[in-house]
């Protein structure tokens, strides 16, 4: 009879606060194998965790939707010619 | 310069890292994008060249290219348009007095963003009507001393937040939370998740190291994570 293969033992499991510790590694994929394996492994057990990186998740993308502070033309034209103004004194010196 | 600090002028060592675009950053399509970002770079070289021997016309290009992204980093930061034109006025006027300064030992574009952070935050810094800073540590996770959450469950509220406000709602909550970080934590931000800039090019430009960009990061993500849990209803923990 083949021998059973013995069930694997996590030395290495993680509560959740460092769970939180490695989330901005996690979601940026630079957490190592191991390390990686062992938050999915946490993930498979905690639903908190993963309600919290899903929020964390979604505060990131919420970020980055923020839209763009669009400089007005007027302030765009204003400042340029300020600029010129002030570049051709400093030219002359 | 009133706010510019001498090292803010200085451009500090380039590696392949520091140029690499952060995971998630889409490249601009092209049928020879290598080719192109040769192009350009020589274009760019050239120019900066032509601005150091006082060239207006070049000096009008650089602006032209530049403000735009300068003066969204600038109002993120400091919250008001006609703080963000007044540091764009100062950066530019730096950037023709002190283009020699710039040896190409970062890219150009590192060296604006160093000029603009640092004459916003010197702005804040000066500024009469400084914001109360709120403290951090009712918004963050709170953990039982077996490390497991302390309030549990934890709420997955991204749905709710789909379902309850609009997009520009929850923008709007996200933009007021933002303004309650400190100065520093929110250029972090600002040039992480709204510029989409790598963790050692943002080191770079606030003169910090890798570690600490990401420390202040992820805890300004908790933060604003808090933030956005409590203005939906739910606890920050």
């Amino acid at each position: 009879m083949p021998k059973r293969k013995p069930a694997a033992v996590h030395t290495d499991d993680k509560t959740c606060k460092e769970i939180s510790n490695l989330l901005l590694d996690y979601v940026n994929e630079d957490l190592t194998a191991p390390v990686k394996r062992s938050f999915d492994r946490h993930l498979k057990i905690c639903p908190d965790c993963i309600g919290f990186l899903n929020t964390y998740r979604k505060t990131i993308s919420t970020t980055q939707s923020v839209p763009v502070e669009v400089m007005p033309e007027r302030t765009r034209k204003n400042l340029l010619g300020f600029l010129r103004q002030r570049v051709r004194k400093l030219r002359r010196g | 310069m009133v706010g510019m600090h001498n090292e803010a002028l200085q451009d500090s060592p380039t590696t392949a890292a520091n140029q690499a675009p952060k995971k998630g950053y889409r490249k601009p399509a092209g049928k020879f994008p290598e080719t192109r970002a040769l192009r350009s770079y020589e274009n760019e070289a050239a120019l900066i060249k032509r601005l150091q021997a006082g060239d207006e016309q070049a000096f009008e290009t650089i602006f032209n290219k530049y403000s735009p992204k300068l003066y969204n980093v600038a109002q993120r930061i400091l919250g008001e348009p006609a703080d963000a034109e007044e540091v764009i006025q100062e950066v530019f006027l730096t950037v023709f007095r002190k283009a020699e300064s710039f040896q190409g030992n970062s890219q150009f574009s590192t060296w604006l963003y160093r000029l603009t952070v640092n004459e916003a935050l010197g702005k804040i810094r000066k500024s009469k009507n400084k914001q109360k800073e709120v403290e951090y540590e009712e918004f963050l996770p709170k953990f039982a001393d077996d490390g497991h959450h302390a309030v549990r469950p934890v709420v997955d509220w991204c749905a709710t937040a789909e379902e309850q406000y609009a997009g520009r709602e929850l923008r709007q909550l996200l933009s007021k939370a933002l303004n309650q970080l400190k100065p520093i934590d929110k250029s972090v931000v600002v040039l992480s998740d709204v510029e989409g800039m790598s963790d050692k090019e943002i080191a770079e430009i606030l003169d910090l190291t890798v570690s600490a960009v990401k420390t202040r990061l992820h805890r300004a993500r908790l933060f604003l994570r808090g933030k956005l849990a409590v203005d939906l209803g739910y606890s920050a923990a």
